[in-house]
């Protein structure tokens, strides 16, 4: 298949727009975290301490799907610089390597995702303790 | 015939509706912890409810997302399997790619209908008060 001096630009509104979704996530689990950080210090409940547990690994996987994310972007960059210079073979090779980064940190944020749901399930675990309660003293 | 930009078209319509999908999940999950504070504050059976039906929602967005990161994965694929000349697989796995977006669509259909309910449920709350 023939690379043509667009075809890794067609990458670049879709990694931009990804790194801008990790950025997102990012964001909103530090604040998280930090709020989760203060009210642990209050009441050393069991349950903050899990749900900061997974909102930690999770912070790492995103750091990590960023990384690989702005790699492979800069790797489209270097092969549109490449083909520019008509070195074509070696161009081929690093879009190829952009690729499969971005594949890299599509499957580390589809494992994120997987794991996103579990620190709301721990923080609602004890409401659930309470309505099980209501219903059992009806 | 599939070329090598034709998965690449997707891409960009992917990934915004996987920030989409992000900003919801995240304003949602927001919206759960402070019920959760008001319900241990006044134990309110409404505000329960309301818990209940955002975290349906929060289920169905994590696996709209879950969708459209593998129909973006599979669309990554496609173009390698093009790269690599095996035309007849990159066609599958293009239909493949198409079809997890569909399935990632039609559960954000399915989230957007459900999606007024705890809405509904707060301002219920509203009109009873009134008639008493």
């Amino acid at each position: 298949m023939e690379l043509t001096l667009t075809t890794p630009a067609l990458l670049f509104p879709a990694i931009s727009l990804l790194l801008l979704a990790y950025t997102n996530r990012f964001l909103a689990l530090a604040s998280l975290i930090r709020t989760l950080k203060t009210q642990y210090v209050e009441n050393q409940s069991p349950h903050l301490l899990s749900q900061i547990a997974n909102i930690r690994t999770r912070i790492i996987q995103v750091r990590n799907m960023q990384t690989c994310g702005i790699l492979s972007f800069l790797l489209c960059v270097l092969t549109m610089w490449l083909m520019y210079n008509n070195q074509q073979m070696l161009a081929k090779y690093m879009f190829g390597i952009s690729l499969l980064l971005l594949m890299i940190s599509l499957m580390i944020s589809l494992r994120e995702i997987l794991i996103s749901v579990r620190a709301l399930e721990i923080e609602l675990e004890d409401i659930e303790q309470y309505v099980r309660d209501n219903e059992a003293r009806k | 015939m599939l070329t090598i930009s034709t998965p690449a078209i997707l891409f960009p319509a992917t990934s915004l509706i996987l920030l989409a999908y992000t900003a919801k999940m995240i304003q949602l999950a927001n919206l759960i912890r402070s019920l959760k504070k008001q319900y241990l504050a006044d134990r309110d059976k409404a505000v329960l409810s309301q818990i209940v039906s955002l975290r349906r929602r929060i289920y169905l967005i994590r696996n709209m997302q879950a969708c459209g990161i593998l129909s973006f994965i599979t669309g990554g694929v496609c173009m390698m399997m093009l790269f690599w000349g095996f035309q007849l697989l990159a066609e599958y796995i293009f239909g493949l790619s198409l079809t997890l977006l569909l399935i990632s669509l039609f559960l954000s259909f399915k989230e957007i209908r459900i999606s007024v309910s705890a809405l509904n449920i707060e301002l219920g709350l509203i009109s009873k008060s009134r008639k008493l």
